[in-house]
């Protein structure tokens, strides 16, 4: 599993952690009942605090992401499929808000915002 | 709490340790740091009730450190950047001092540690290199299971590479939840990935101690010109410091500043940052 | 598990660096003893002086170090620490005495084949013993109290003023037209007549005294 920190960037460390493994359990990478590292090995192996690991865990609990199990470990959750894509559709909801608010003010056309989204897709193949 | 200082007062002619409060809880580490002079090894001292202190309650593993010394020294290792045994004794003859003071002296993680570290087990220390003697430092302190690390500017005067090395111990060492590392040091680099808590001490007073993660994050650095400055509540800061060409201004919560202000610059700041505002800045 | 044990370990094991010089002392001070008859009734002193004294350079090792400050974080305390000390110094002391009633006994016997007087030989030493112990009893607190480097130039000072001391004093009986004749015999008489077992309790009070107050002085020194 790749965890991959930027220490200078404005996002905080563990935001950064948690957002990393959070992707991999949505795209299946880490599969439901999979053990994640110790808080304190995974600290080690990043060359972080305790503090960090612990909040990122924390709150992918929080969020339903993994399951902690007191003196066993931290396991990823049996999450909803369903409901991780309505989170994720909820998500990709706002971000069109936003863009659709800016076409507003400037007069950009529907078809226009449409086509940007077809060159982006098109991109990603 | 692993270690508790509650009130610390210590007077001297020229210096001065004010109030001192810090805790520990354990599983964590906390960076002490802060100018030479500040009062780091002051504070250390008075922990390990080496010198008198003038007020104040120290507890260590909930225990009062002078009402208990003995039993609580027995769990704690220690490392001093200026202080060691002897630089005539090699690592053979350390055991068998060490052996005398500790019941749970390791002898065999002691010699473990010697072979991973590399240290030439016959050669006085006197000849070793400063990485080197750090490292015999670190390895004895480890060698009766202590549950406290207390070490004092572990990582001044070695190189980069010894220091990521020590690190890398520190971090092993604090694998077992039961563990706590104080460590204090003025090269803030070092700490800022390690340490779970920053205590910064200036003039002997403490003037913060939080999670590293909340400084980091929450702490903000806003430069501005002076027209901006002015116009800047003053309960809005903590410190500011006057540039030539800008203003820095060290904010408690970099996301609340830009919701009030109209400031486009805000940087995250590191420890150091953070350190050099204080002891340099304004209010 | 045993403090005194540990600081004392430390100190022997610092001081090892010095067994070949004190091998040579030895020697060289055996062998003057073999040289002349003359000479072997001063040897057992300055073997005694060179063995006795050596405890006191532990002081410069832990300074060298600032061992005391890291000490102070083992399970151990002042008062122990003093202790060991103590126990060291006055351990070569007695160290040194015996090496050196062997040393004389041995060369009377081997080289000139007689069976000397023991008693003699141990008055002498007892003199010896008193004379290193006076020096020691004064610098061991000093040292505490000043540090070792300003105590080694202090001890030099007090070896010079005792020495002065007699100096004078024979000058003055001389002078007066009294003759002395500086014969070990006398001194040994003197030590007889003051009695052997006053001489050994005014020892170990000297000690007792100097240890309260080493103790005292480092308990308040800030480290």
């Amino acid at each position: 599993m790749n965890i991959i920190i930027s220490n200078s960037s404005n996002t905080p460390i563990y935001e950064q952690i948690k957002e990393q493994i959070k992707n991999k359990i949505v795209s299946n990478e880490l599969k439901t009942g999979e053990l994640l590292p110790s808080i304190r090995s995974l600290a080690k192996d990043l060359r972080i605090s305790v503090i960090t690991t612990k909040s990122a865990y924390e709150e992918l609990e929080r969020e339903g992401y993994v399951e902690t199990i007191p003196g066993k470990g931290t396991y990823v959750a049996n999450k909803n499929i369903e409901l991780i894509r309505e989170e994720q559709l909820q998500k990709i909801e706002n971000l069109i808000d936003t863009a659709v608010s800016i076409a507003k003010i400037s007069n950009i056309s529907k078809q226009e915002i449409q086509n940007i989204i077809e060159i982006l897709y098109e991109e990603e193949n | 709490m692993i270690l508790e200082v509650k009130n610390l007062n210590k007077k001297y002619k020229d210096f001065q340790l004010k109030n001192v409060n810090l805790s520990l809880p354990k599983g964590m580490i906390m960076g002490l740091i802060g100018e030479n002079g500040a009062g780091k090894t002051t504070t250390i001292k008075a922990i390990l009730n080496i010198i008198n202190t003038d007020s104040g309650e120290i507890k260590i593993f909930g225990l009062d450190n002078k009402k208990e010394e003995k039993k609580i020294k027995q769990d704690i290792g220690v490392v001093l950047d200026d202080s060691f045994l002897s630089e005539y004794l090699n690592p053979m003859d350390i055991n068998k001092i060490m052996k005398n003071f500790y019941q749970n002296w390791d002898e065999k993680l002691y010699f473990k540690y010697i072979e991973e570290f590399k240290l030439p087990k016959n050669k006085i220390s006197k000849d070793y290199s400063s990485g080197m003697k750090m490292k015999l430092k670190i390895a004895v302190a480890l060698s009766h299971h202590p549950k406290l690390l207390i070490l004092d500017e572990p990582t001044s005067g070695l190189d980069p590479v010894a220091r990521n090395e020590i690190l890398d111990i520190f971090q092993d060492f604090i694998q077992d939840e039961e563990h706590a590392i104080l460590v204090s040091s003025h090269i803030t680099s070092d700490l800022e990935h390690i340490a779970d808590y920053i205590t910064f001490i200036n003039n002997g007073e403490i003037v913060l101690t939080k999670t590293k993660d909340e400084l980091l994050d929450r702490y903000g650095i806003v430069k501005c010109s002076e027209q901006e400055f002015k116009k800047i509540n003053k309960a809005d800061y903590l410190k500011y410091k006057k540039n030539r060409y800008e203003y820095e201004i060290l904010v408690e919560n970099k996301n609340e500043f830009k919701r009030k202000y109209d400031i486009q610059i805000i940087d995250k700041p590191t420890i150091e940052d953070i350190m050099l505002i204080y002891i340099k800045g304004e209010k | 598990m045993n403090g005194i044990k540990g600081l004392i370990v430390k100190d022997l094991l610092n001081l090892s660096h010095y067994k070949f010089s004190l091998l040579i002392i030895i020697v060289v001070f055996i062998g003057l003893g073999v040289s002349s008859k003359s000479s072997l009734t001063f040897m057992p002193i300055m073997l005694m002086t060179a063995i006795g004294m050596i405890g006191l350079s532990t002081f410069s090792y832990d300074e060298m170090s600032k061992a005391d400050k890291y000490l102070l974080t083992f399970p151990t305390d002042k008062k122990e620490m003093v202790k060991a000390k103590y126990i060291l110094i006055i351990g070569m002391i007695i160290i040194g005495a015996i090496v050196s009633i062997i040393a004389t006994y041995g060369i009377n016997y081997i080289v000139y084949s007689e069976i000397p007087d023991i008693e003699p030989i141990l008055t002498m030493v007892l003199g010896g013993v008193f004379g290193i112990s006076l020096v020691e009893a004064i610098q061991i607190p000093s040292v505490y109290k000043w540090g070792a480097e300003k105590g080694r130039i202090q001890m030099f000072v007090l070896i010079i003023l005792i020495g002065a001391l007699i100096g004078g004093l024979v000058f003055l009986i001389t002078s007066a037209g009294l003759s002395i004749q500086f014969d070990t015999n006398q001194i040994l008489g003197f030590i007889k007549n003051f009695g052997t077992y006053i001489l050994i309790a005014v020892i170990l009070l000297m000690y007792f005294l100097s240890y309260k107050l080493s103790c005292k002085i480092y308990m308040k020194k800030e480290i």
